[in-house]
């Protein structure tokens, strides 16, 4: 899993060369929305472009993209782990550009979270006598998210944006199957591409 | 003035979170984590370690956790005089690991306790002074690893509070105490309406084949049942609130909550067939019994009965029946649970 993570990531890498407006972003990340920790991570548009639309009262522009996104994590569940994970996703976001740049984005998909566990981990060897044991998990990790805030480049001109995502992971192996989460980002994004 | 509340609203959240899971814990508070057979069980140790005298508690359930039970006023009484050790069991609360579904049983998590008891005597010495306390769900497993592994060889003695050691004599001995203590309370004016629900529900049930459905019934009536009970006494200290629950809570989270229900799922089909009252007679380690007079949960009778069927010498075993408790003894009345479970302690400690 480890692997796969890796070469999607640089596939993501290599992309960056031929990617037309890509999108960075940082966020605070509240893992099971309690859990405070970092994250930051790149959009890579895919395919779109703006529509415009005559409307009753105004005239729109939408801007809508399907994009891929690739992100790194941290955060830190005291008294019990912290986790570093990576993920790759595929998303759509539709940017009301008429409107101050808000937007919505749907993106799904996968990765590795790696739990280094803060408690120290003991087992009982053979002989009966404790003895301190890796106590850290990886598992693989599904995310499902739905972001939604503004690109300020489509308002006034400014590269900056902000976003609230929350989003459910999949955690597996978790027990003896696999287990949700529920996290919280709240960010911002900065536009390497053109205002518009 | 809006842009500083929003700056000073941020502020308070994210100080808020980092915060979190920062419990009042006493000096000598320690938690970790035990690896065995695949799971990683969450230990919390909160207490007066010095007195080298521990109480391995077991939560109830199955689908609940420890966490509960390290709070309140009868936990802080009884970590001035020993130290508590609280467990996440297989599945539960903060425990993790990889296993498969095949070993998530009552045996398995009887063997967990075991393996528990022994990694305690081997971190904090030998010569500790080692209880076990079961409440509820926790009188299943407790029983189970009394039963079942060598456990009662490392211990002093073994407190069970409502245990529900066998579920069929459960169910059969909480449709007798609805109809009696029912009818008692209709004849009072007590609660009709609830009662008089009660009372239709339990008549037509056979009291010696009640099915899993009927069986969830009766224990959602039996939590019911106490809270109209006017004997039943609730501390004006109710410490459990939703930020105990959720930001403060050391191990807890929404991914352990879903867990839980999961191991819940799995464990409350075995649980509902657990019967271990004819295997209680090798239960031979001083033993205290503490259950409430109006648990409807898991009614006194399972205590009377456990006191008749194990082997302990009558001069080593207890039986007390709090005359205001209900399911939550440790609850309804923390001073007499407090005096019962240290004059048993201190009787058995050497």
């Amino acid at each position: 899993m480890k692997k796969i993570t890796l070469l999607l990531s640089l596939l993501l890498f290599a992309l960056w060369g031929r990617a037309q407006d890509p999108i960075l972003n940082a966020s605070l990340l509240l893992e099971n929305g309690l859990h405070p920790g970092l994250k930051v991570g790149a959009e890579y548009p895919l395919a779109g472009g703006m529509v415009s639309k005559r409307g009753k009262r105004e005239n729109k522009r939408l801007v809508r993209s399907l994009f891929l996104g690739g992100n790194v994590g941290v955060y830190n569940h005291t008294n019990h782990h912290i986790g570093l994970l990576s993920t790759l996703e595929l998303g759509y976001r539709r940017t009301k550009a008429h409107r101050r740049g808000n937007f919505f984005a749907v993106k799904a998909g996968g990765g590795y979270l790696q739990r280094y566990a803060t408690l120290t981990t003991y087992a009982l060897d053979q002989g009966g006598n404790l003895e301190e044991v890796n106590g850290n998990q990886g598992q693989a990790l599904f995310t499902l998210t739905y972001m939604t805030g503004q690109e300020l480049r489509y308002h006034n001109g400014s590269p900056f944006g902000w976003f609230i995502a929350p989003s459910i992971w999949l955690l597996t192996p978790y027990n003896f199957s696999f287990a949700p989460n529920l996290a919280l980002e709240i960010g911002v994004t900065y536009s390497l591409g053109q205002s518009k | 003035m809006k842009k500083h509340i929003i700056t000073y609203f941020s502020l308070a959240v994210v100080l808020g979170f980092f915060q979190a899971c920062n419990l009042p814990t006493t000096d000598t508070f320690e938690r970790f984590q035990f690896l065995t057979d695949n799971a990683k069980l969450v230990v919390t140790v909160d207490g007066n370690i010095d007195s080298d005298v521990f109480m391995l508690l077991l939560h109830g359930g199955p689908g609940g956790g420890v966490h509960v039970y390290n709070e309140g006023t009868y936990s802080v009484e009884l970590e001035k005089e020993m130290a508590m050790v609280y467990l996440d069991t297989r599945g539960h609360g903060g425990s993790t690991g990889q296993y498969d579904r095949e070993s998530l049983t009552l045996d398995q998590v009887g063997e967990d306790i075991y393996q528990v008891a022994r990694m305690l005597k081997a971190k904090f010495g030998e010569d500790i002074q080692l209880f076990l306390m079961g409440h509820s769900w926790g009188g299943t497993t407790g029983t189970n690893a009394l039963i079942n592994t060598d456990i009662q060889d490392l211990l002093e003695g073994w407190i069970e509070v409502s245990g529900a050691h066998d579920i069929p004599l459960l169910n059969a001995t909480a449709i007798d105490m609805f109809k009696e203590i029912g009818q008692e309370e209709l004849d009072a004016d007590r609660n009709p309406d609830f009662w008089e629900e009660v009372l239709e529900f339990v008549e037509p049930l056979d009291r010696n084949n009640v099915n899993y459905d009927d069986e969830g019934q009766l224990n959602a009536y039996g939590h019911q049942a106490e809270g109209r009970i006017e004997a039943v006494n609730y501390a004006e200290e109710e410490p459990s609130t939703l930020a105990y629950w959720t930001i403060q809570n050391p191990s807890y989270s929404f991914t352990s909550a879903i867990s839980n229900l999961m191991t819940g799922a799995i464990l409350n089909e075995e649980t509902s067939t657990a019967a271990y009252t004819n295997r209680l007679n090798e239960i031979t380690i001083p033993t205290l019994l503490l259950w409430g007079k109006y648990d409807f949960v898991v009614p006194p009778a399972l205590g009377f009965s456990a006191y008749e069927e194990i082997s302990t010498p009558s001069e080593d075993k207890y039986l007390t029946i709090l005359e205001n408790s209900g399911h939550t003894c440790m609850v309804n009345e923390p001073e007499l649970f407090v005096e019962e479970v240290l004059n048993f302690v201190r009787k058995y400690a050497n």
